[in-house]
């Protein structure tokens, strides 16, 4: 299994832990990431809200490399999977948008075909490793952990013209539970973490990031699991940050966040290094060493 | 909520309302190819971890892109805006 890996920009610039994990976990399961040389950002959706053409030609340049190297997609960011899942799909669909975009790549010599998929870490796991194997892989599982799944909007948002309607939340659902957690059901599941409203109105992104954080810790959670590397910041240093922008009645947020890679990792048996246990904000020791676990 | 969000922002931005944020966005991809864009330490950081260089970019040809598609001209207007 090759695909052409695209890291996108947030992660190999703010969460080198996630990619590490992934690196990490990959070839235990027969994943082998070729690097897109040259890639560009996604483009993601704030981009589109400025200019759809421009939205459509900068995600489509990253699709033209992929098809040069004649393998899937895999990304790990939801942002980055929305963005260039629907641009694959508009273009293939719609022949007079996918000329206009084509006469714009002429000029630095490419030509969108339509000839690859794009896939995200989960659909990678779930549809082309197999639950089976991924099981399999576990060597220390979690033994019940309660864990709050955080799916993220942008990874069920292209639900119109890939996931069923709720799947790409069962999906993460299975694949957490194949690591021996529990994925736990908790009010909100399928809400924004309020991550898009920052650097636009924090008072608001932090009210939002804490009303899923009261639900998680209403549900008894353990920890938090998501895909999303926007929500991972958003719900971990947002626990940090909320007390910045709304006066607290006494309320305290220290619930663990990792990302779905880092689970799986520690469930296959292998340690995090001491700089990626250092890049969570809210510590997550406790998530590591089971004895330490409530 | 993903949705509503989205559509708002559209609906800010069409009326010139540009969020500070966005513009910011758009002129580092303009700029670098990227949105978010790695500091020193990040970088020296991805060396010591073993994780390599940052793939690059060739900015020439998104800027050729984004020329012909007048997304600087936008970023330019926006940023003049209320």
């Amino acid at each position: 299994m090759r695909y052409a890996f695209f890291l996108g920009c947030l992660i190999p610039a703010r969460e080198p832990n996630y990619e590490n994990s992934v690196r990490k976990v990959a070839p235990e399961l027969g994943i082998k990431l070729v690097e897109m040389e040259d890639a560009n950002c996604c483009a993601p959706f704030s981009i589109q809200s400025i200019d759809y053409t421009s939205w459509l030609a900068l995600a489509a340049r990253n699709l033209c490399i992929a098809e040069k190297m004649g393998i899937d997609i895999l990304t790990l960011c939801n942002d980055c999977y929305e963005s260039l899942l629907m641009t694959n799909t508009i273009l293939r669909e719609d022949k007079e948008i996918r000329d206009k975009v084509n006469e714009i790549l002429a000029d630095v010599d490419l030509e969108f075909k339509g000839k690859i998929t794009v896939k995200n870490l989960i659909d990678v796991l779930y549809e082309d490793v197999g639950l089976e194997k991924v099981r399999n892989s576990v060597k220390k599982p979690f033994n019940g952990l309660r864990v709050a799944v955080q799916p993220g909007c942008h990874l069920t948002r292209p639900k119109r013209i890939h996931f069923g309607e709720w799947m790409g939340v069962t999906v993460l659902d299975e694949l957490v539970e194949a690591t021996g957690a529990k994925s736990i059901a908790y009010e909100r599941k399928e809400a924004c973490c309020g991550g898009p409203l920052r650097g636009i109105n924090d008072e608001v992104a932090s009210l939002v990031a804490k009303q899923k954080l009261d639900a998680i810790k209403a549900a008894d959670a353990e920890c938090i699991v998501t895909v999303c590397p926007f929500c991972y910041i958003e719900l971990d240093m947002g626990q940090l940050e909320i007390r910045r922008h709304i006066p607290l009645k006494g309320e305290e947020y220290n619930i663990p966040v990792l990302h779905f890679a880092e689970l799986l990792r520690i469930a296959m048996g292998m340690k995090l290094e001491d700089w990626e246990i250092k890049a969570h904000r809210v510590p997550v020791t406790g998530i590591l060493n089971p004895k330490e676990r409530k | 909520m993903g949705e509503a969000m989205f559509t708002i922002r559209n609906l800010a931005v069409a009326e010139g309302n540009t969020p500070k944020g966005i513009l910011v966005q758009a002129q580092s991809l303009f700029e670098t190819g990227r949105v978010v864009t790695p500091s020193k330490m990040a970088l020296t950081n991805r060396k010591k971890y073993g994780l390599g260089k940052e793939p690059a970019v060739d900015v020439k040809d998104v800027q050729k892109i984004l020329r012909k598609t007048s997304f600087d001209e936008l970023i330019y207007r926006g940023s003049q805006s209320k």
